[in-house]
């Protein structure tokens, strides 16, 4: 019986040496910056963990800004995020939801759903302004049209499959038809929508699955397709708004994602095997790619998710998601593609930062 | 469809084979045998305390006491093993045992490997307890050296044991009804009928229907702190209707032999409910299931030295799994045919009183098909596994070892096929007894590995036909100690293990290809350490009074080891996910002439639903108590049996797997009648 009760002490001995578990790593030293913006992050799919984090100067007033401030969380896969007014919109992916709130308080002025008849999610992906409208697309393969100040919806019109991006330009929105739930039979459309008369009035042929659509300062449309997610596949094309008319095809750049400022436009490539990306600078009026390497300092991004910039000094956000099971930083670039600041453990998944 | 007519063709080959051995078989003059006696029962705690491996063991009389309806539910009682339950009776459920992984989990139903080569992993959601005899967990491996290559190749066994025919005296047949209900729609009626022919020959037949609409209340939390907004839900899309009917036949024509056959059909269809959704209730997805197999094992003890046991099967699912809900223009459904064809054949020969040497050797063939999958790959797998076995067995000491050697080829009708790979794994366990009390020490070393599944290798661009096996690699130390304390306490006993796994070449998901599809890689290592404590006994202390009670305690540190580079940096040394570091359980029953009373309880420490050992990631522990109580009576001359159970007793809104919430309080309710 001794000898029993002193096997089983070694052996608990043994295992309760090695098995501390492991001490929290100490936060990073926050910068000081004159900053002040929303970071969206959309979690993963299932698990309802879409945050909103709040940075403030030289601090974080929450990671978890959104349900701080309303006792609950923003839901599953909130896609896009947007001011507009005195407002910020969320579009909240798999929980069908718009989320409008108030820009100073945080708090939400109204919830509003999105569903089909028969009780199925529209799924909202992206929004845009036009004169206190919103136009949101939905994965239903419809634009709904929400009135900023009564914050109804009060439109809807159909475009081609799962659309994804949206912008504005001449009276007109252009909407990327994706055709992503459809895998691989692809849309290859942008659908053109007359704002006044909120009616489809064209669908422009492009690249299979495209998926962001932006407009420089000219009013051109710059849409990217994906392809079947093949590195070779991601392109870039440009519209006339004047025309509609697709008018260039850029052959030689693969951008899996972009954004416009301006007429500047930042544009991305990744590739998923030897995660490497090549973050690049475009003059839109010149179509011309005016830096090959936006980051001159040498540091490494391992999956850039997000691209957002600041429109007050061109700072330029770019959002890690490591292996989209990590939590993501946010890295702040001057427009000379040094990095001022990194925010680490921002979130999961951190797809876009909006400066106020 | 040409494969079906394959099938069809095959299946009939297989019964002309089977019948013309049994005929065969049942022409040799035999002695006279009753057939109760088919079943060799051994003592078991004895096997339990002397096994070189870590065994735990239920059988029929502690799965009634246990509040168990599905076997899931009774392996929460099993130290070292976890369950993965999506929650309610259809949820998919699927085991692991020491962090090891499901796929490395084998389970085998009466002495024949079940397997799922699409998943690689086994939903256990479809087996319930109605006709289990046992149930047994061995780590490693078993004592037994005469078993099948295939049981000897998971890192750990489930054996599923059920019932064999028994008579009273004088009868030839026994015939069995049984009906139960319970919360949340619960309705199963079951059957069981057997006969005795002659000496030789005895069927049984069994059968059960389930239902369950499923609609369990739950809480929706949508914050973690103490003033978030909280709703009170009605769980759907969660019914369930299943349907089992089996078929056993025992042909004994002498002492020596023994002929076991079965057939098996399973049918469900169930809702597919989504995690619980914040702001987005609409539910719409469901899974039909369909698997037939026919199996059967011959043994025969040829003279004092040798022995032979062979087995075939032909086995064939069917799953379609139908998203109503989806916003694709075209309607989501995809459908998955599974065939597979086996044949085991095994030598034991006992050279001296104490040594003895087993040949095992597996074949099997796998095929898969699939629709609504774009240039499916439909791969064939041929499988050649043989194991050489030796063991050594006296009053102080057992030894056990063994080489498994596997061949593996793999074919497919369009694409690429993935690698041959030929693997050998050695196991080894020693169990020594020091003492003159019955007290031993034991530990065991076994390397194992699991291959890629059909859908790591081949489904869409998820699929990598370059993935090697995950390799697993077990070391394992402990004893046991049992007793017959004195008449009033007449059984004890405990087992405590320390064990250290390591796994490599961990087949993961990571986005190699693009976001949207993440592939398969052998990119992964954990190393989990842990500790595993059993212990039950029995105590009388009146005549006609008995309490049974038994417990159990895990701990785990499962740890990532992969890489302290970039992301995987940010997870190196963290506990890998949904992996409790504390888990138990526990049960006492108490037996009466009222009746038996008994009371279970589970418990489960905290665990983290991603990698990342962080808050956000945090998900709470949980307990789960039940109460049973179980009356045998005669009614007018059927033995009948009266069963009342409340669930989750405490009403805690737990979940397993985080926003797949578990049921809260219930009961059920089973009355049976037997001649």
């Amino acid at each position: 019986m001794k000898n029993l009760q002193k096997y089983i002490y070694l052996i608990v001995c043994l295992f309760c040496l090695t098995a501390c578990p492991t001490p929290p790593e100490p936060e990073d030293e926050l910068p000081q910056t004159q900053d002040r913006f929303f970071v969206l992050c959309e979690g993963l799919f299932n698990l309802n963990n879409g945050t909103l984090a709040y940075w403030n100067q030289d601090r974080w007033i929450s990671k978890k800004y959104f349900l701080q401030q309303n006792q609950r969380g923003l839901g599953d896969t909130p896609n896009d995020i947007q001011v507009y007014g005195n407002k910020l919109y969320m579009l909240v992916n798999v929980s069908s939801q718009i989320e409008v709130v108030d820009l100073h308080s945080g708090l939400s002025i109204k919830q509003i759903p999105l569903f089909l008849e028969d009780g199925r999610a529209r799924q909202p992906r992206h929004i845009a302004f036009h004169q206190d409208k919103a136009y949101i697309t939905c994965f239903d393969g419809s634009v709904a049209r929400l009135d900023t100040a009564q914050l109804i919806i009060d439109g809807k019109v159909q475009v081609g499959r799962h659309p994804e991006g949206i912008a504005v330009a001449h009276g007109k929105l252009y909407v990327a038809n994706s055709g992503g739930l459809d895998n691989p039979h692809y849309d290859n459309t942008v659908s053109v929508i007359d704002i006044a008369s909120f009616r489809e009035i064209k669908k422009i042929q492009v690249a299979d699955n495209p998926y962001k659509v932006y407009s420089d300062a000219q009013g051109d449309i710059y849409v990217n397709s994906r392809g079947d997610y093949n590195e070779m596949d991601y392109c870039l094309q440009k519209i006339d708004s004047q025309s509609d008319e697709l008018i260039k095809t850029f052959n030689e750049l693969q951008v899996l994602n972009f954004t416009i400022q301006g007429n500047i436009a930042y544009l991305y490539d990744f590739d998923f095997g030897s995660k490497s990306s090549e973050i690049f600078v475009m003059d839109t009026q010149s179509d011309q790619v005016v830096r090959k390497q936006f980051i001159t300092d040498g540091t490494i991004i391992e999956t850039p998710y997000g691209l957002s910039v600041n429109p007050k000094n061109g700072d330029v956000f770019i959002c890690e998601a490591y292996n989209y099971l990590t939590q993501g930083d946010v890295l702040c670039f001057s427009s000379d593609g040094k990095l001022k600041y990194r925010l680490s453990d921002v979130g999961l998944n951190p797809n876009a930062v909006i400066v106020w | 469809m040409m494969w079906r007519k394959r099938i069809f063709l095959r299946v009939g080959c297989l019964c002309l084979f089977l019948t013309q051995a049994l005929l065969l078989s049942a022409q040799k003059d035999s002695l006279h045998l009753e057939l109760q006696d088919i079943e060799i029962t051994e003592k078991f705690s004895i096997r339990e305390v002397r096994s070189a491996s870590p065994s735990q063991r239920l059988d029929s009389k502690q799965l009634e006491s246990m509040s168990a309806l599905q076997l899931s539910d009774a392996l929460k009682h099993f130290a070292g093993l976890s369950i993965k339950d999506y929650g309610g009776l259809g949820g998919m459920k699927t085991v692991s045992i020491r962090s090891l992984g499901t796929q490395h989990t084998g389970i085998s139903y009466d002495g024949i490997s079940l397997s799922d080569t699409q998943s690689g992993q086994i939903d256990i959601s479809r087996f319930s307890l109605e006709n289990v005899e046992s149930l047994q967990l061995a780590n490693g491996q078993s004592m037994n050296i005469f078993c099948t290559a295939r049981q000897m190749a998971a890192a750990g066994l489930l054996e599923i044991q059920t019932k064999q025919p028994s008579f009273e005296a004088g009868r030839r047949h026994r015939a069995k009804l049984q009906f139960g209900a319970g919360s949340f729609g619960l309705l199963r009626p079951s059957f069981r009928w057997e006969h005795q022919l002659n000496e030789h020959i005895a069927y049984s037949l069994d059968g059960e229907y389930l239902y369950s609409h499923g609609r369990y209340p739950y809480r929706l939390a949508y914050g973690a702190a103490a003033g978030d907004s909280i709703a009170h839900k009605i769980r759907q899309n969660n019914h369930i209707s299943t349907g089992r009917i089996e078929g056993d036949l025992y042909i004994r024509p002498d002492r020596q032999s023994l002929w076991r056959s079965k057939i098996y059909y399973y049918q469900s269809e169930r809702g597919l409910p989504n995690a619980t959704t914040f702001y987005n209730d609409y539910q719409n997805a469901y899974l039909y299931d369909r698997q037939g197999f026919i199996q059967s094992n011959y043994s025969k003890d040829i003279n004092e030295s040798w022995a032979i046991k062979s087995a075939l099967k032909y086995q064939n699912s069917y799953q379609r799994y139908q998203d109503d809900g989806s916003l694709a223009t075209r309607p989501s459904i995809n459908e998955y045919w599974q065939q597979e064809y086996y044949g085991s054949f095994s030598t034991l020969y006992r050279c001296l009183e104490n040594l003895s040497f087993a040949f095992n050797n597996d074949l099997a063939i796998n095929h898969m098909e699939a629709e609504g999958i774009a240039h499916f790959a439909a791969p064939t797998r041929y499988s050649l596994q043989s194991a050489l076995a030796g063991k050594f067995q006296n009053d102080f000491l057992s030894a056990n070892a063994s080489v498994l050697g596997s061949f593996i080829q793999e074919k497919t009708r369009q694409g690429q096929a993935a690698q041959h790979h030929i693997r050998f794994s050695p196991y080894a366990g020693l169990s020594i007894k020091p003492f003159q009390e019955e007290c031993y020490l034991r530990g065991f070393f076994k390397h194992s590995f699991r291959l890629p599944s059909f859908n790591d290798l081949y489904y869409g661009k998820v699929g990598n036909v370059n993935l090697k096996p995950e390799n697993a690699w077990q070391y394992n130390l402990g004893l046991t100690w049992a007793r017959h304390i004195s008449h009033w306490f007449p059984r004890f006993y405990i087992s405590a293990d320390a064990y250290y796994n390591r796994i490599e070449d961990k087949i993961v998901a990571l986005p190699t290809k693009n976001l949207f599809v993440w592939s398969m890689t052998n990119l992964g290592r954990v190393d989990i350490k842990g500790i595993d404590v059993n212990l039950h006994g029995s105590l009388r202390p009146a005549k006609d009074y008995q309490i049974d009670f038994s417990g159990s305690y895990s701990f785990q540190q499962a740890l990532d080891h992969t890489s302290q580079e970039g992301a995987s940096g940010k997870v190196y040394g963290h506990q890998i996910a949904y992996t409790p570091r504390h888990s138990g359980s526990g049960q006492i029953s108490l037996d009466t002439p009222f009746g038996q009373f008994s009371y279970n309880l589970t418990l489960c420490g905290e665990r983290y639903i991603l990698g990342q050992n962080i808050e956000e990631n945090r998900l709470d522990g949980y307990s789960d108590h039940s109460l049973a109580y179980l009356k045998n009576f005669q009614w007018k001359h059927y033995q009948s049996r009266f069963k009342f159970e409340i669930l989750n007793l405490l009403d805690e809104n737990y979940a397993v797997i985080k926003y797949f919430p578990m049921p809260g309080r219930s009961i059920r309710a089973s009355l049976s009648f037997s001649l």
